[in-house]
């Protein structure tokens, strides 16, 4: 044995030693608290550009929304639209929602919105206390979750008993007079089933802005119960939501609403469950809600109407009420090189507009319409030996509309994967086309459409990405580098109406990301980001830079947080920083008191809103607002 | 040469900075029982605890075993029914008579936790780094 040899062997010999001796009984459980992460029996080892907040995370980060992971999450961000709903890929738009290729899941079922698409709608702004931990994947991860195209997933995973067992309370208070209290309760039965339940009430004020002597508000009132009962193989969802929400600028032309309103609830009820090869699920969702708005300057808008025989919104009232019923079945066949996944999801989307009443005027009663979705898809995973994978796949999908049949579409989407590894290199090289149809909420829409009664054009995506990632020691470095082309893809005309864009959106991207796991309950997360968007509607290029940088400390009875999120682009020609940061006093085990920050700085990333005159009915200087508030909060929670 | 001492090398650190339940265990169980402990298995730690020196894992429970481990104990054989349990749930710590001390995860925290009665029921006796941990 030479010296080299000898050297190394003593070396892991004394590290070993040492690293026993070291480490006290309490520390242990602290690492263990910190490390012992359940996504790593659910993470999808090839699912695309994946990115994991574990329990630890979001616990020191004191995330208590969805939109404080979302914000820097890869590739797209937080961002809200004119309703003041979450909607990250909202395109500068009026429409209520733009990123249906978003699909949110809890527990392996879809979060779903009949009339919108995705339920991003709904959880984007939700509390996430219930969750333990949140898996994103992008790059048209899988065809295993997807009834409906995908580009990107974003995977909730519930709470269990086998970690939470017992019950918590905590009250958060904070600026503007936010107040959110939950709690929950979680236990194994006697058998090998177990529960939990889940109740918050959140009274989410924001921050107000004035525009032309109007009020814009996004302040919101939610209960929320969640409850789920499981054992190994099966498991039952039932989630509702209540909400009362002032929905911000709405479908004011002028940014000038009076009456702004949004109450609605949301139903989901599901079991999926497996049995050796097979895995099934069944779900049903009812998503409803009724709309109100009045505009400042009605009687402004009226007179100019009669004036010019236009025809500019003042008001609208309306009810709609979706059901969503799915059923999918699964059988995953697995030999020495090869796992095969077959299967297919049926999908009926039932969707009612009542009591639509625009200027005054009775515009629909009732108006009913059924979507059915059949999507078959095949996955295959062929290991060409321990760490070389390719990942093929394809997913159809039939859409036929009871009423507007004119946008019955076929939707083809597949892809390739190539996964390589080896102790520190993991590289993934991904291909994959998606198609995506209209949402309900579009079809025949005379208020969101250009061409309401045309078939409109499928919008096509086609992706190739690079992903390589290098682990040494504590530290990991990682690159992803994509180019995109996006066709059909729905943009806004000078009216606010959407029509499909008949040039080729190019996009280009390239993000970095490093950690360093410096000790055991310390880190440091820097990503940076860069975005080339070519053919842009309102611009030919557009060039985007991020950056974000996260630290993770521990001491003694304290964990600290500190979030700064950068972001530039070469159209606002500003700098936004998002600096948010927060400390936990662990007082004893079960009780501790937490103290955050968000957005100190008040430079958060800002989104435009387009406003016109009310004088000369001409586009004037958008609104800049962002959807991240300044703001403050303190809580506490005690678990018993 | 050079190559098995490097993958030796890899696999003690990797072993070492990545495995703290194992580590957990082995600070705790061979202080109350002499080395090498006998254990049968009932949960997810028994791949854990195999890979270690301290203990040898048995697939099945006979007289000559020193602890089980685990959960949900049924249809034990008659010479394993009044082992010292070391108990990987709250419920199993809680209702099972023979459990003398548990590390499960409660309250969203690793805790542990021993039995003062079931200890002196084994004539076990815990270590001064260990007896704060007896409720």
């Amino acid at each position: 044995m030479n010296c080299v040899a000898k050297l190394l062997l003593c070396g892991a010999i004394t590290t070993n030693v040492m690293f026993a001796a070291d480490l006290e009984i309490d520390k242990l459980l602290n690492i263990i608290s910190s490390k012992d992460d359940l996504s790593e029996k659910t993470k999808l080892e090839n699912g695309g550009i994946s990115y994991i907040y574990t329990r630890d995370d979001i616990r020191r980060m004191q995330a208590h929304n969805l939109r404080d992971i979302l914000k820097s999450t890869y590739p797209f961000g937080y961002n809200e639209n004119k309703f003041g709903l979450a909607d990250p890929y909202m395109m500068q738009t009026s429409a209520p929602f733009m990123s249906s290729n978003i699909r949110i899941y809890i527990d392996d079922q879809e979060i779903i919105s009949g009339l919108y698409g995705s339920g991003i709608i709904i959880y984007g702004d939700m509390d996430i206390d219930f969750v333990d931990h949140i898996e994103v994947y992008s790059g048209n991860p899988t065809f295993e979750f997807s009834t409906e195209p995908a580009f990107t997933i974003v995977k909730l995973y519930s709470k269990v008993a086998q970690k939470d067992s017992g019950s918590k309370v905590a009250l958060n208070v904070g600026s503007y007079n936010n107040s959110y209290l939950y709690g929950y309760h979680t236990q194994e039965l006697s058998n090998d089933w177990s529960y939990f339940s889940y109740i918050s009430k959140h009274n989410d004020n924001r921050k107000e802005y004035t525009n032309k002597d109007a009020t814009l508000s996004r302040d919101k009132d939610n209960v929320h119960l969640f409850g789920s009962l499981y054992n190994n193989n099966n498991k039952i969802l039932i989630d509702l939501i209540g909400q009362k929400r002032d929905s911000f600028i709405a479908n004011s032309e002028f940014a000038t609403p009076d009456i702004s309103t949004l109450d609605g609830s949301y139903v989901h009820i599901g079991y999926n469950g497996n049995n050796d090869n097979l895995s099934y699920k069944i779900t049903y969702n009812n998503h409803n809600a009724t709309s109100d708005f009045v505009d400042k300057y009605k009687n402004e808008i009226q007179n100019i109407n009669n004036q010019n025989n236009t025809y500019h919104m003042y008001s609208i009232y309306s009810k709609f009420d979706s059901k969503t019923y799915t059923a999918g079945l699964q059988y995953n066949k697995k030999s020495n090189q090869n796992s095969t996944l077959i299967g297919a999801t049926y999908r009926i989307k039932d969707y009612v507009f009542k009591d639509v009443i625009i200027n005054d005027n009775l515009v629909v009663t009732s108006s009913r319409s059924i979507q059915r979705l059949l999507t078959t898809f095949l996955e295959n995973q062929y290991n060409i030996n321990t760490n070389k994978i390719i990942t093929t796949g394809g997913a159809y999908t039939t859409i036929k509309n009871s009423k507007f049949s004119y946008q019955d579409d076929n939707l083809l989407s597949y892809r390739l994967g190539y996964t390589y590894t080896n102790q520190k290199w993991v590289s993934k090289t991904i291909l994959s086309h998606i198609e995506s149809s209209l949402d309900p909420y579009l079809i025949n829409s005379r208020t969101f459409m250009a061409n309401p009664t045309i078939r409109t054009d499928i919008t096509k995506y086609n992706l190739i990405m690079q992903n390589l990632k290098y682990t040494q020691d504590n530290n990991t470095y990682e690159a992803i580098v994509s180019y995109e082309i996006i066709k059909n893809q729905l943009v806004q005309n000078n009216q606010a109406k959407l029509y499909s864009y008949d040039k080729d959106l190019i996009m280009r991207s390239l993000a970095g990301r490093y950690l360093n796991e410096y000790n055991e309950l310390d880190k440091v997360e820097i990503t940076l980001g860069i975005n080339h968007i070519k053919h842009l509607p309102t611009v030919e290029t557009l060039k985007q830079y991020s950056m974000t940088l996260k630290t993770f400390n521990h001491y003694g009875k304290f964990d600290i947080f500190n979030e700064l999120l950068y972001y530039t682009d070469d159209n606002v020609n500003s700098n936004f920083y998002d600096y948010s940061c927060g400390v936990i006093y662990n007082k004893t085990d079960d009780l501790k008191i937490a103290l955050k920050g968000t957005n100190l700085l008040n430079k958060a990333k800002e989104t435009s809103y387009t406003q016109k005159s009310i004088q000369t009915l001409q586009n004037e200087e958008p609104l800049s607002i962002s959807p991240i508030d300044r703001s403050i909060t303190i809580s506490m929670e005690y678990t018993f | 040469m050079k190559k098995i001492i490097f993958i030796i090398f890899i696999f003690v650190n990797l072993y070492a900075t990545d495995n703290y339940t194992l580590k957990l265990y082995e600070a705790i169980l061979p202080k109350i029982f002499d080395v090498p402990i006998k254990v049968y298995i009932k949960d997810d730690i028994k791949s854990i605890l195999s890979v270690s020196r301290e203990f040898i894992v048995v697939d099945s429970c006979d007289e000559t075993v020193d602890i089980l481990i685990g959960k949900h104990f049924d249809n034990l054989p008659e010479s394993c029914q009044k082992k010292p349990v070391f108990a990987t749930s709250y419920n199993e710590y809680k209702d099972n008579i023979h459990s003398f001390g548990a590390f499960y995860w409660r309250k969203g925290r690793p805790q542990i936790r021993f039995n003062q009665i079931n200890l002196q029921k084994y004539n076990l006796v815990l270590p001064t780094e260990l007896q704060k941990y007896m409720r």
